[in-house]
């Protein structure tokens, strides 16, 4: 029996001799941890609540990371390192014959799989910024640079290029890229084991990205919209898409949640679309009665969609010699994901990693780069509808069918616990490979440090997954306007609480006897450069003068 | 953990990574004889196509009888009566999607086919809908009728009769499993008299939770 090394102050779990103050050190080390943790959380919330939601938390971020390289050395003075006895007892698993074969395994585990620190919210950040501007090729320059520079990113980064060719005109490009990234986000639903390993060895960015269900639908839903915006040949197959897309949703969301689907929220802006163009038939009523009735139970409150019902179960689409707008209102600044340091889960993870090295045969990198999650931003918005006039008559708001700020923080609620999961997964794995490799090597001296500066550093190359459909509006709101047919003045006023927040935007519509005209417009705020487009742009000098 | 070990775990990993490697979609075109598939939620082409197969041949035996007494044309036969199909109606508890205008397809092809209507071009009956501003259900009151025909009738297209078809169902539940009656009715009303003729077909469908619902609720031993 070999003899503990440890005098009885100190001592730890140790099956040779079995001390007797070893319970109360354990106790010492994680009432130590704990009050470090909390002392370090509470610092970092505070630093978060006083920056400004839109800005990165840098400042946080590295104060949080000093206090913890301070945490960790003052763990290794209080002597918590001392325990090498053990390493003594147990016979030392072997996985590399040299030393040299080790450090250049974690070496060039480090540099392969390091992703650096960049995230997609970073990249998109200036592209972003010019299409707020209303600086829409400057953007599109931005954005497709992206795409040629990021393989990752190139999705995510097509979807906003297909908002910026929409509003700038060019529906049937946008159409095009929408299509093909609806494909790929299709094909991208299948598993890849493949993927999934690597990100076990790097960050969540190593996955391709499949989309969230919320941005399934609505690729689908800008995907009609675009097809209206030019010939509109295939609106009603997008739109049946869009329901499809729903029912497959949610029997995937019973399958992962072992919940009755029934659970599953869609959106009611694609029943509404499909509702609005089978009305827009003259025939197929009882299709339009179902879908504005699927949408109205999902907005039960919502007062035009029971004028819509109404109007279809016992109407018509117009009367004799009307047409009827359609105007899309994109609303506000849609939601975004930025990387936040899941601080609880860093710490528990410091504390978990420095009992298993203060205790166990092995000696672990500790935690001090903090374990990065995605979280979701919602932009403050001035704007929260659009008034409509048609020749200075006022017609009404508009009202939202589609509440993406919503949708996104439920939808991010319900993956945050996986996503921290996966991250403190992939930090065992990572620990597990160098603590592997000191064993081999010997985890005294300069080498043994070194490895830790290794582990560390590949440790802190994660990035959190960031990706997401960037320039969508936090709310798509929808108002319906019969008018006579002819050519028309359509004037759109961004609106908070029903006041005037900004200045209106004219254009010139033109209504056909019987058939639909569509208006897609986007309101980031009240201070932005408004976009609009029209499928029926009228002739200034043909407007008439009376509603 | 030794070398060998560590080697065959990584070996493992790596051919599980091959195994989870993402699959393409693959399409193949179905002969005409082979049977189509049966869908596990709701009605798809083998309870419809049988449908309109049953009311169509139905409509199309019973009116032929009836035409034996119609005018005979310059030709020396008897002259075809003009139908105008105005739509379907769902009212079954499923969306039938994209299948709608399928069906409507279908059953116009098969009046065309027969001796004894010539149907009006579905352009044609929406554009009088559009010109008209009536609800398909609106036209069977005589002056929203009159109105119509007249619309078709300047068009070129005069009308002896307004067809209708509408989609029905019946649910039936039983613990986990469902049996839904799928009914298409064919209303044909004769604009010049107001008779009007009514014919149906059925295809009844079982939807069970588990692969021996079909046996436990359908076997030959039950009632």
């Amino acid at each position: 029996m070999t003899r503990c090394a440890l005098n009885a102050q100190e001592s730890l779990i140790c099956s040779s001799c079995n001390c007797a103050a070893q319970s109360r050190a354990v106790t010492n080390l994680v009432l130590q941890q704990f009050w470090f943790a909390q002392f370090l959380s509470q610092t970092t919330v505070a630093a978060n609540h006083n920056n400004p939601q839109d800005k990165p938390v840098v400042f946080s971020e590295s104060r949080s990371l000093v206090l913890r390289i301070v945490q960790v050395f003052w763990l290794h003075i209080a002597g918590l390192r001392q325990q090498n006895h053990s390493n003594q007892v147990l016979r030392q698993p072997q996985i590399f014959s040299s030393p040299a074969l080790a450090t250049a395994l974690v070496a060039c585990l480090f540099f392969l799989f390091s992703s650096g620190c960049s995230t997609h919210s970073k990249r998109i950040s200036q592209p972003r910024n010019l299409f707020y501007d209303g600086q829409l090729q400057a953007c599109r320059t931005g954005l497709e640079k992206l795409a040629k520079s990021n393989r990752h990113d190139r999705d995510v980064v097509n979807l906003d290029l297909a908002i910026v060719d929409l509003l700038s005109g060019q529906a049937k490009q946008a159409e095009a890229k929408l299509r093909d990234v609806r494909d790929r986000f299709d094909h991208l639903e299948q598993d890849s084991i493949t993927e999934k390993t690597v990100s076990m060895w790097t960050d969540d960015q190593a996955k391709s990205y499949s989309g969230e269900d919320y941005e399934k639908i609505l690729i689908r839903v800008f995907l009609s919209l675009s097809s209206l915006m030019h010939d509109g040949i295939d609106a009603e197959s997008y739109t049946l898409q869009v329901q499809d897309k729903h029912e497959e949703l949610g029997q995937m969301f019973a399958k992962r949640n072992g919940k009755a689907g029934s659970e599953y929220t869609p959106l009611p802006l694609g029943f509404y679309m499909r509702g609005m163009l089978r009305e827009a038939t003259h025939r197929d009523y009882d299709d339009a009665v179902r879908n504005y009735e699927f949408a109205s139970q999902l907005l039960p409150n919502c007062q035009p969609l029971l004028w819509d019902l109404a109007r279809v179960r016992n109407g018509v689409h117009s009367q004799p010699g009307h047409g009827v707008i359609y105007v899309f209102a994109m609303v506000g600044r849609g939601p975004y994901k930025v990387e936040v340091a899941e601080q609880p889960t860093s710490d528990a993870l410091l504390i978990a990693d420095r009992i298993v090295s203060a205790l166990g045969p092995y000696q672990l990198p500790p935690t001090i780069a903090p374990i990065k999650i995605p979280d979701v931003v919602v932009p403050h918005s001035d704007v929260d509808s659009v008034g409509i006039r048609i020749n200075g008559s006022p017609i009404g708001p508009t009202t939202s069918l589609a509440n993406i700020e919503q949708l996104a923080v439920a939808t991010y609620q319900a993956n945050r616990n996986s996503t921290i999961a996966r991250a403190v997964a992939r930090r065992v794995i990572k620990k597990a490979t160098v603590a592997a490799a000191k064993n081999s090597i010997g985890k005294d001296g300069l080498t043994g440090i070194g490895m830790d500066i290794a582990g560390i550093a590949w440790e802190a190359s994660e990035a959190a997954d960031t990706r997401c459909w960037g320039l969508l509006p936090r709310d798509i709101q929808v108002l319906r306007v019969e008018a006579p047919a002819g050519d028309h003045q359509l004037q759109l006023n961004p609106l908070l609480g029903n006041r005037p927040v900004g200045p209106a935007q004219t254009t010139p519509v033109r209504v056909i006897d019987g058939l639909n005209t569509y208006v897609v417009c986007w309101f980031p705020d009240a201070r932005s450069v408004i976009q609009m487009m029209c499928s029926n742009r009228a002739e200034p000098d043909r407007i008439m003068d009376e509603p | 953990m030794h070398r060998r070990e560590w080697l065959s775990s990584i070996s493992i990993i790596s051919f599980a990574g091959f195994v989870g490697c993402r699959g393409y979609q693959y399409g193949h075109v179905i002969k005409p004889e082979a049977a189509n598939i049966v869908g596990s939620h709701e009605a798809g082409a083998e309870v419809f196509d049988p449908l309109v197969d049953e009311a169509v041949a139905k409509l199309l035996a019973r009116q032929q009888i009836a035409t034996d007494d119609c005018p005979i044309g310059a030709d020396g036969l008897p002259m075809k009566k003009s139908v105008c199909f105005v739509g379907i109606e769902n009212k079954s508890a499923e969306d039938i999607g994209d299948f709608k205008d399928k069906l409507y397809n279908q059953i116009d092809s098969r009046i065309l086919e027969s001796n004894s209507f010539q149907s009006i071009s579905k352009r044609m009956v929406d554009a009088a809908l559009h010109e008209t501003r009536m609800r398909p259900d609106a036209l069977m009151l005589p002056d929203n009728m009159r109105l119509f025909t007249a619309v078709l009738q300047r068009s070129g297209a005069p009308v002896d009769f307004l067809l209708y078809a509408t989609l029905t169902s019946g649910t039936t539940k039983r613990n986990s499993s469902t049996q839904r009656d799928y009914e298409l009715t064919l209303e044909l009303t004769n604009v010049h008299t107001g008779q009007y003729d009514k014919l149906s077909s059925e295809v009844r469908k079982g939807y069970h939770k588990t692969a021996a619902g079909k046996f436990w609720n359908y076997n030959p031993l039950k009632r």
